[in-house]
């Protein structure tokens, strides 16, 4: 099917715009996903593409590849992905192994439960190794939100949080320009990690005023 | 019925059918004799297909708003109005025309009994016909009006939506029904509905037009360079397409695409299309709004339906009589409802008509939302979300009713983000008590260790960092940025909390006192006009001028 000189990508793209409801279009569509799983990039709207036919045709629905998109979707928190492909999955196919524990990763980020993530993660960790980056991409997704709740933090708590020795969580942070000082981790002053301002004042753009008037 | 021989653009004196030109007519017909199409409904086809041919678009406006719906109420209450075969001699046998007379049968049929298994599948066969002549260039010669075209688009998607639902009841269904549905997956078939919008978006050239702001060509259906687009018919007809593959995708449960499709759209209301017809105007809101919640972008959702509340309270007015007054209103309370969640899933700031319009109408739902009564959520959010189908066939050997399984997935989920988040507002309500205090005191007060009180923290950190966007950008694209109403961050094992007060807002003072004035003034200009006609207001004397 792939076009002169066309990458999986732009085949994918052109495919997408012209039979995105076409089932044919499956297998390649489930190549481009063991692609992504091994190259450490994401395209969600062709992931939820192919959720959208196994939602057609039930027949086609193959349980590997939907496990490899919600990993692929637990690598894009904060973004909503992972809900937007629970929404396409068959409730009766939510209850199969590895779903209920994806889900449930999915469920401790959520909460801000990290620590308990790490603890459960063991129960999928193959297919997490499977996929290059995965890890990474959930710590990253961590090290943001400790970095917009907190100004400075202990290396253990943070280890902790991370699930990263002491030596390891000082790579970590030095890595983004965080200072280490006797234990002691200053990270640098963002809108979120310091005080706010006592008021905030009004914003009021004239187009806002202009839809209010008309 | 009067003619009163005002000649019309295509040569087609105007007629007139009040209800007291029906009651004239009726006396004049002789009793006794039976006929499927009385008589002046059979010169209402006859005009209503001439002022089709004569593209006298204002009329025809009239006939299919005003009168179609009159003698509704006289005739068609209780049964259909009379089938195809036997309008065709009223109206030339005009194979256009009668595709379009029936889809108002079949519309009309939907609304009022329920159709059989045949019926469903001539309706279906029908809207094939229809978008195929559309797709044919087979209106290039004809025109109608926009919101004809919308209750079409709309008509048709209502219709796949029952038919999904009627396939999935398997119980109450006899064998031989079971057959032909399973001999017969091409009928509404899902793949086959989305393919039949995407045509018309295509073929009617509207993103092109929608990206340029206006026609890329000629409007000469002979030139070479001819953009039919041009074509008033066909550019509304794509555009309510896409409104319609908004709708398809939301009822699937694919809200990213849902909102992907409405990329191209202008939101500028002063000129966006959807504002032609205010039933396209709240229902495209509705479904984005929708959209927005479920991929928890509740800052959006917001801004959607408090601008399209506002709106219709201006407008509703307006709509007391037309038929689609009815459901405008059924939809402006699902919007009240579903911006009740959202204030209730993200405390946020919203402007002070909105907020008075909440308090006036759904002050005490709100309140059970805060207090996080889990029942309160689920059953708002299953009075206001649009009806979820499962596009798949069911298992035909199981006989079960699996209609319920769409909605029911889509609440499961909506709740689970519900529970993820419920004691996050205890947290924050905590948090606003103090300036600066420990983690493992804060965690006592909820009877928790500082270990998941930091969990909590986090959590709340992560929630109130959202994407949103606005109307100047497409749909789907935003920014993150923090949204909450308490800010703090943590020291070692210190939280400082900051008291943020939101400055007073004059402009909003400001805007609601200028509406006031407006209305004041305008409500005087026609008191004095009123007056003025009356000649001498009573008590009004004219003052003798003082020299």
């Amino acid at each position: 099917m792939a076009q002169n000189g066309e990458t999986l990508e732009d085949e994918i793209n052109r495919l997408l715009q012209t039979n995105r409801y076409d089932p044919a279009i499956l297998p390649r569509l489930e190549e481009f996903i063991e692609y992504q799983a091994s190259n450490d990039f994401c395209d969600s709207d062709a992931n939820l593409a192919t959720l959208k036919l196994y939602q057609f045709y039930p027949a086609k629905y193959n349980p590997p590849i939907v496990a490899k998109i919600l990993i692929k979707a637990l690598m894009s928190f904060p973004a909503s992905d992972f809900l937007a492909c629970l929404y396409l999955i068959p409730e009766r196919r939510q209850v199969d192994e590895p779903i209920p524990v994806i889900t449930q990763l999915a469920d401790l980020l959520d909460r801000g439960e990290f620590k308990q993530f790490w603890d459960a993660s063991g129960a999928c960790r193959d297919l997490l190794e499977g996929i290059p980056g995965s890890i990474t991409a959930v710590r990253d997704f961590m090290t943001d939100v400790v970095s917009r709740t907190y100004h400075t933090i202990t290396t253990s708590v943070l280890g902790e949080i991370l699930d990263l020795s002491a030596e390891d969580v000082k790579a970590h942070v030095t890595s983004r320009g965080w200072v280490v000082q006797d234990d002691v981790i200053t990270i640098p002053l963002n809108e979120d990690n310091q005080p706010r301002p006592p008021t905030m004042d009004e914003q009021l753009s004239f187009k806002q005023v202009a839809s209010n008037m008309l | 019925m009067a003619m009163d021989g005002s000649w019309r653009r295509g040569g087609t004196p105007q007629m007139t059918f009040t209800d007291a030109d029906i009651d004239a007519a009726e006396e004049m017909a002789t009793s006794g004799s039976y006929s499927e199409v009385p008589d002046i409904v059979g010169q209402f086809l006859k005009y209503m297909h001439q002022t089709f041919l004569d593209r006298n678009i204002v009329e025809l406006h009239n006939l299919y708003e005003q009168v179609f719906q009159r003698f509704t109420d006289r005739y068609y209450r209780l049964m259909s109005w009379p089938s195809p075969e036997h309008v065709a001699e009223y109206v030339e046998n005009d194979a256009v025309f009668l595709l379009l007379y029936n889809e108002l049968y079949y519309r009309h049929l939907f609304s009022k009994m329920i159709p059989s298994l045949a019926q469903r599948v001539d309706s279906w066969q029908n809207y094939c016909n229809l978008f195929e002549g559309f797709l044919q260039h087979g209106m290039i010669d004809h025109d109608l009006p926009p919101s004809w075209l919308w209750d079409m688009i709309d008509e048709f998607i209502y219709q796949f939506e029952s038919w999904c639902q009627y396939r999935a009841k398997l119980k109450s269904k006899t064998p031989e029904e079971i057959q032909y549905l399973r001999e017969n997956d091409q009928i509404w078939n899902v793949q086959t509905v989305l393919s039949l919008l995407t045509c018309l978006v295509h073929k009617s050239n509207i993103i092109s037009w929608l990206l340029r702001g206006e026609p890329s060509g000629s409007n000469d259906p002979d030139s070479a360079n001819f953009d039919i687009s041009t074509l008033p018919v066909y550019r509304y007809i794509g555009y309510f397409s896409i409104i319609g593959l908004l709708r398809v995708n939301t009822l699937l449960g694919d809200y990213r695409l849902a909102l992907m499709v409405l990329q191209p759209l202008d939101f500028d209301v002063s000129t966006a299309l959807f504002t032609h017809v205010t039933a396209c105007h709240v229902s495209i809101y509705y479904y984005m709004g929708f959209c927005y919640i479920m991929l928890r972008r509740y800052e959006d959702a917001v801004r959607v339906f408090s601008s399209t509340v506002i709106h219709i309270g201006r407008i509703k007015h307006n709509h007391t009589r037309s038929y689609q007054y009815e459901q405008i209103n059924k939809r402006n309370d699902q919007m009240m409802a579903l911006l009740a969640l959202c204030l209730a899933m993200q405390p946020q700031q919203v402007d002070e008509s909105t907020m008075s319009l909440m308090r006036d109408r759904s002050g005490e739902r709100l309140s059970r939302l805060r207090q996080g009564e889990l029942q309160a959520f689920e059953d708002l959010f299953n009075y206001a979300c649009p009806k979820f189908i499962s596009p798949a066939p069911p298992d035909y050997d199981a006989a079960e009713d699996t209609n319920m399984e769409a909605p029911r997935l889509q609440t499961k989920l909506y709740m689970q983000v519900v529970r993820s988040q419920l004691l996050l507002p205890e947290v924050r309500s905590y948090l606003k008590l103090y300036t600066t205090i420990e983690i493992g005191k804060l965690g006592a007060l909820m009877d928790v260790d500082s270990s998941t009180f930091r969990s909590h923290l986090h959590a709340l950190k992560h929630r109130s960092w959202t994407l949103s966007g606005s109307f100047a950008v497409p749909p789907l694209d935003g920014v993150f940025s923090t949204s909450s109403d308490v800010g703090f961050y943590i020291e070692r094992d210190v939280v400082h909390i900051s008291d943020t007060k939101q400055s007073s807002r004059y402009g909003e003072y400001f805007i609601e006192n200028i509406k006031k004035l407006d209305d004041l003034h305008s409500q005087l200009k026609r008191k004095m006009t009123i007056e003025n006609s009356k000649g001498n207001p009573k008590g009004g004397r004219r003052t003798t001028r003082v020299s």
